[in-house]
């Protein structure tokens, strides 16, 4: 038995080296954690930009600092935009630049239609790539929140949220889905496999493929939205919560898409009734909503793949915001 | 050739190892490590749309 405990000792001290080095390594190498610490290190006062991969293609500091100059009410940006993330994960992000000392002059959240209304699947199963930050900037607290119903509203429930508590309490479960990302790429090396066309945000073929995914589900979710106002709106609520609390307002900004996500989901009716219910929920609160998504300039020609402007895109995204926000919100004091 | 496939036997886990002293039983232990990490790597993921420099 003594030899038992030894052999296995010896299992456990490796293990938990290995749980430390990759614990290090990702702090430093994951990339939300790396525009975390930007952001921080950006100081008080920043107009904080949140969003999913949309608002990553979007925003050109450059372009960004140049109009706000104009405007004489430059600032620095502090750059939240994670791709790849949804609703809940811009949250998280701001509850943690929030938590850390930090007050913006101004919080801008990208949106697309739908895409800041909940997400349709939650839970450790979607924790992955960028979505492993639930893993990295959670409390076990958040497990009531993360997975809706543990621990006993049923077995998937109750099983859902112990995975997510292991996952987040180690480096080996935080980061496990890059660690296998990095093995895959090695496999495609090895075995010759190529990965197609790809750009920073991946590989163009699975941009079209998710553009497809997005305008499949966004009429039934808008149409929800609609028919049962705030119901779906859990994370946002959150997230203004947490931004009212340092008495700071948001600037929600709707983003262009290429034409025919535009012609088969933002000229729908359901489309156009969220937009205005959305629009006049925030401004109930004392938030702004500044809709770019039908700027003349936004033809297909300035998107980089299926879903992103590309760079003239976004120096012109960028200008138009700076310009809409220097109107109202930059002009205006936080309550 | 006897001796490579009762080695492999060992690996494949058909045969048992029985080490005979404490070194071996530490070999043991981080033969096991291994193997849990190698299983560990290799678990797929849906991680298409991450970009992540790691």
């Amino acid at each position: 038995m003594r030899t038992l405990l030894l052999a296995a000792g010896a299992a456990a001290i490796i293990l938990g080296a290995a749980d430390r080095v990759l614990g290090s390594f990702g702090a430093r190498h994951f990339l939300p954690e790396q525009k975390m610490q930007a952001a921080l290190q950006a100081g008080d006062g920043c107009i904080l930009v949140l969003g999913d991969s949309r608002m990553v293609a979007g925003l050109d500091e450059r372009a960004a600092h140049e109009a706000l100059r104009r405007r004489g009410a430059d600032r620095c940006i502090a750059d939240l935009a994670i791709g790849a993330t949804d609703v809940s994960g811009a949250f998280l992000a701001a509850r943690t630049y929030l938590a850390a000392g930090r007050v913006p002059s101004l919080v801008v959240v990208g949106k697309v239609e739908d895409s800041l209304l909940d997400p349709d699947i939650t839970g450790p199963k979607a924790m992955v790539g960028n979505n492993a930050l639930h893993l990295v900037w959670s409390t076990p607290g958040d497990v009531f929140a993360e997975v809706p119903g543990f621990p006993f509203a049923s077995i998937a429930a109750f099983d859902e949220g112990l995975r997510f508590l292991a996952s987040r309490a180690t480096a080996l479960g935080r980061y496990q889905s890059l660690v296998s990302v990095r093995v895959q790429r090695l496999q495609d090396a090895l075995t010759g496999t190529g990965r197609g066309s790809e750009n920073r945000f991946g590989a163009l073929g699975d941009m079209a493929r998710l553009e497809q995914e997005f305008r499949s589900h966004a009429a039934a979710r808008l149409a929800d939205a609609v028919a049962r106002p705030g119901a779906r709106s859990r994370w946002l609520d959150a997230l203004l919560d947490a931004v009212e609390a340092r008495r700071t307002r948001v600037v929600v900004v709707e983003l262009p898409m290429p034409e025919a996500y535009r012609r088969q989901v933002s000229d729908r009716p359901e489309a156009a009734a969220y937009r205005q219910l959305f629009a006049a929920a925030l401004s109930a609160r004392g938030h702004g909503f500044v809709d770019l998504s039908r700027a003349t300039w936004a033809e297909d020609v300035m998107f980089a793949d299926a879903l992103h402007l590309g760079p003239a895109g976004a120096a012109r995204l960028s200008r138009d915001l700076v310009e809409q926000l220097a109107v109202t919100a930059l002009q205006e004091r936080p309550r | 050739m006897t001796r490579l496939a009762g080695w492999l036997e060992t690996l494949g886990g058909a045969r048992p190892l029985r080490p005979r002293s404490a070194r071996g039983w530490l070999i043991l232990g981080l033969w096991w490590a291994l193997l849990l990490l190698i299983a560990y790597a290799t678990i797929g993921r849906g991680t298409k749309f991450i970009y992540v420099d790691f």
